[in-house]
């Protein structure tokens, strides 16, 4: 399986990883496995399941910020 | 009352061994209030015994840990395959009228939505986490899979506590905002925003199908 990730789009999700991922951190994605930094971004890379995994995740919380549903959940737990 | 709850809980790699560690939480907290416990674990995870326990004790709480997808969850690895312990349209029915916490990947998206009588909760999308290699053969004391456990396990906690499940996911929810507030104040901090993203997509993925009105009682 692979995707057709917006070059931009990837360029991001790899920076995002890259510079807020710490190197003794792995991510434990259920029965996908267990993936490094490096290994993330290379799933990212070649656009596979993981990767547009990833990716669909990453820009879950973009959306979130951008739309104000991030902000207004946090605001919602103040109550 | 049905004092009974079944927990599932395999235990062959990072993500199931976590699982593990974390349910046997929940199992400790629920012999201390006198809750009867089947622990289904390796060598009797297996989709036999699951299903006699299922049929001759009629567990109310049932909690899945392990891996799954949309139609299935699985029990143990059994010759290197993981055996299947309910799947849609063949077995479902052994959930039916009952209270599931189904920690599993993907689970709620179909197979939630077939169980009838009952209330299952679960996971639309995989339920991931960070460890920290350093304690990865330690789940107890590896303080970054606790920030994505402890919301997790607090729904569990909550249903023995004789919650309601819309309750229980409820506080699920508002753990992991303050989590993620605290570590917004963290965010300098290596690590901190690459958990609040990951905490944000488990609480969006987290469903509730059925009766959220059951309680275990």
């Amino acid at each position: 399986m692979s995707g057709n990730i917006d070059p931009d789009v990837k360029k991001l999700v790899m920076w995002r990883i890259d510079t807020s991922m710490p190197n003794h951190f792995k991510l434990v994605m259920g029965d996908k496995g267990t993936f490094t930094k490096e290994e993330l971004k290379n799933h990212v890379d070649k656009e596979d399941e993981i990767g547009l995994k990833i990716v669909e995740m990453e820009m879950n919380f973009i959306k979130a910020l951008t739309t104000g549903e991030f902000s207004k959940a946090l605001a919602e737990s103040y109550e | 009352m049905n004092n009974k709850i079944l927990v599932t809980r395999p235990s062959y790699d990072d993500a199931t061994s976590y699982c593990f560690y974390y349910a046997g939480l929940i199992i400790k907290e629920a012999e201390n209030k006198g809750i009867n416990v089947y622990d289904l674990k390796n060598p009797n995870l297996t989709q036999k015994s699951f299903a006699k326990v299922m049929e001759e004790k009629s567990p109310l709480f049932v909690f899945f840990n392990s891996h799954g997808d949309e139609k299935t969850v699985y029990g143990d690895k059994v010759e290197g395959e993981e055996e299947v312990l309910v799947q849609e349209g063949k077995n479902h029915h052994l959930l039916d009228s009952k209270l599931v916490y189904s920690r599993t990947c993907l689970s709620a998206s179909s197979l939630g939505k077939a169980c009838t009588g009952g209330c299952f909760i679960g996971y639309n999308m995989p339920f991931s986490f960070y460890v920290d290699d350093n304690w990865s053969t330690k789940p107890a004391n590896d303080s970054t899979a606790k920030i994505f456990f402890e919301p997790s396990n607090i729904i569990a906690s909550s249903i023995i506590k004789g919650n309601t499940a819309s309750a229980a996911v409820n506080r699920s929810l508002a753990m992991s905002q303050k989590t993620i507030l605290r570590l917004l104040k963290e965010k300098t901090e290596p690590g901190s925003m690459v958990c609040v993203r990951l905490l944000w997509n488990n609480m969006q993925a987290t469903t509730i199908e059925g009766d959220r009105e059951m309680k275990f009682e």
